[in-house]
């Protein structure tokens, strides 16, 4: 029954969500108007005997009386969400996915053999193998939303990765988010070449936390337009040359335009591993916009692996032959 | 004041000392990764020659032998004047090209052994004035020449790389037109395994001619900027070579009308 939703009881679905997120701004209104109405008692109008501060001083009343009901209206409104909100909008965006992301792909007919697994995803393992990313603790480690198949030839994951680790002693001891965003990798990336060793390339930005284990050389090119915005880590400096051809120079300097946010790309092996920093993660369902509307979004995640294909195998490479259909 | 300048100079001329060393080392390290990628070029220029060579021998093999099975085939048909002679024409054809390789390869060896003979020799000559040194009394002098040398080795060597590079890419433009004339050598899975062995190492050869350009040019410009440019004066380091190929390869004329 959940698989086999119709696009009529999604949408339905998609307004009950809606409906509960306004039920639970509502009570934490509810909750706001209650608290303010008590500090407003306790330090304005309330009788001394039964507990009010009428002598507090002024500050602290117009503190106590502003602030502790916005902090508790949060508070609730959060609850509320996790209790209210939450579950449906698991149920509706699970039913979303399962509905339109296989399908709405296959439309484009650009991909083959395709597969998604919302609870599947990259290991702590590969990523930490890879190293195109921190892969940070693994107890903290999350991966989901996995999309597999086939572009022109190319056999492909893409998943949501969040890699964090803590940071700081005692009581400073506290969660950092080290990347969030998408991983692709690729099983090959040239039809004769494999990268002896690791080759990283990280673009750069400031106060970027998503550099983790580089390989012991760093390199510069003869590019020096790709120097300044990309930092380039081989355990081998000649494998380096090899892979990074002026061609694939340029593509990944493309790449990176298109992707208009920080990038990170690893060679190992014959697997190319392309790391993207974003926020959201994709193929997830909103239930501000209408379903049939979402599905451009969906297109939207997946064009980005399309051009990395694109991009960083099938036009940097000269040999590579495409495989048809 | 005295007393200031008793400890000041002392120190002064230790922390000279220091940048000195630190300097001398940096350049030093460059100079050598410069040569690093140097002998880099070499093993990727010979993987690339020995490659060609053992793909030549392949190609003879094969068309000897296509010609033997179309002869005895043709051979067998009624009115075989017109096949004959086709395949007289096709078979002067294949041995033009296949001489005309054969004699490019033979070159191209005779070179690589001039190469060895002269790099052989230089080295000789290094290893010669190095072991002097001990005995020496001019020994800064003799360092000195011994960098001399070993810099005009590496270019002497880098230029005859570069030009044994640009003599063998046409080989390889030789064996590519065969591969074209013949389409069935296409089909042929060593052929095709040839042809990728061909473009990987190319590849590497490329790979090699530009790590060892972005070594010279880190060489270079560390050379030319202060304060490296005086410890580099007073050792007389002097900038390297580039590896340059000339853009327009020798024509590697395969006519087959």
């Amino acid at each position: 029954m959940e698989y086999t939703i119709s696009g009529q009881a999604l949408e339905r679905l998609r307004k009950t969500c809606k409906l509960r997120l306004t039920i639970s701004v509502i009570l934490a209104v509810a909750v706001y108007l209650a608290v303010l109405g008590f500090t407003v008692w306790v330090f304005f109008l309330g009788n001394p005997e039964m507990g009010a501060r009428l002598d507090a001083p002024l500050s602290e009343k117009l503190v106590t009386a502003v602030g502790g009901p916005i902090v508790i209206a949060v508070l609730a409104w959060a609850l509320f969400y996790w209790l209210i909100v939450r579950p449906e909008y698991d149920r509706f965006n699970n039913l979303f996915k399962n509905k339109y992301v296989i399908s709405t792909i296959q439309e484009i007919g650009v991909f083959q053999d395709l597969s998604y697994q919302p609870r599947g995803g990259l290991t702590h393992d590969e990523i930490r193998s890879a190293a195109v990313v921190a892969c940070g603790d693994k107890r903290r480690f999350e991966s989901e939303d996995m999309l597999s198949g086939r572009y022109q030839g190319l056999r492909f994951r893409y998943c949501d990765v969040s890699t964090a680790h803590m940071r700081g002693s005692g009581k400073h001891r506290r969660e950092e988010i080290l990347f969030h965003g998408q991983v692709m990798h690729f099983a090959s990336f040239d039809e004769i070449k494999k990268s002896s060793g690791h080759l990283q390339i990280f673009e750069k930005k400031l106060a970027s936390t998503l550099i983790g284990w580089t390989a012991e050389h760093e390199i510069h090119t003869e590019n020096e337009a790709f120097n300044r915005r990309f930092r380039v880590f081989a355990a081998n400096e000649h494998n380096a040359f090899y892979i990074l051809t002026p061609k694939m120079l340029e593509q990944i300097t493309q790449f990176a335009d298109q992707a208009d946010t920080q990038i990170a790309i690893s060679f190992c092996g014959s697997s190319m591993f392309v790391a993207i920093d974003r926020l959201y993660s994709i193929l997830d369902a909103s239930f501000h916009v209408p379903v049939p509307e979402q599905k451009q979004s969906i297109l939207k995640d997946v064009e980005l692996l399309r051009r990395a294909g694109e991009l960083l195998i099938l036009e940097a490479s000269t040999f590579h032959k495409r495989e048809e259909g | 004041m005295n007393s200031y300048l008793i400890i000041g100079i002392p120190i002064l001329i230790i922390l000279l000392i220091i940048a000195y060393i630190v300097l001398y080392n940096r350049l030093n390290r460059l100079r050598i990764k410069v040569e690093e990628a140097g002998a880099d070029i070499d093993v990727a220029l010979e993987k690339r020659f020995d490659l060609l060579s053992e793909e030549i021998e392949a190609v003879k093999k094969y068309l000897s032998h296509e010609y033997r099975i179309m002869t005895d085939l043709t051979a067998a048909r009624v009115g075989a004047d017109l096949e004959e002679k086709r395949m007289a024409q096709q078979q002067e054809i294949s041995e033009e090209v296949l001489k005309s390789i054969d004699q490019e390869i033979a070159r191209q060896t005779r070179t690589m052994e001039q190469i060895r003979g002269k790099l052989g020799s230089i080295q000789r000559r290094i290893r010669r004035r190095s072991g002097m040194r001990e005995e020496d009394p001019t020994r800064q002098e003799t360092l000195v020449q011994v960098e001399e040398r070993r810099g005009a080795a590496l270019s002497q060597k880098v230029g005859a790389l570069a030009g044994v590079h640009r003599d063998l890419s046409s080989v390889g433009a030789g064996i590519n037109g065969l591969a074209e004339q013949y389409p069935i050598l296409n089909s042929w899975v060593s052929m095709d395994h040839f042809q990728r062995s061909i473009y990987d190492s190319e590849e590497h050869l490329q790979a090699a001619r530009r790590l060892y350009n972005a070594n010279v040019s880190m060489y270079n410009q560390t050379l030319a900027s202060i304060p490296w440019s005086i410890v580099a004066s007073i050792c007389r380091m002097e900038k390297a070579a580039f590896y340059e190929v000339e853009e327009r390869k020798r024509d590697f004329q395969v006519n087959f009308d």
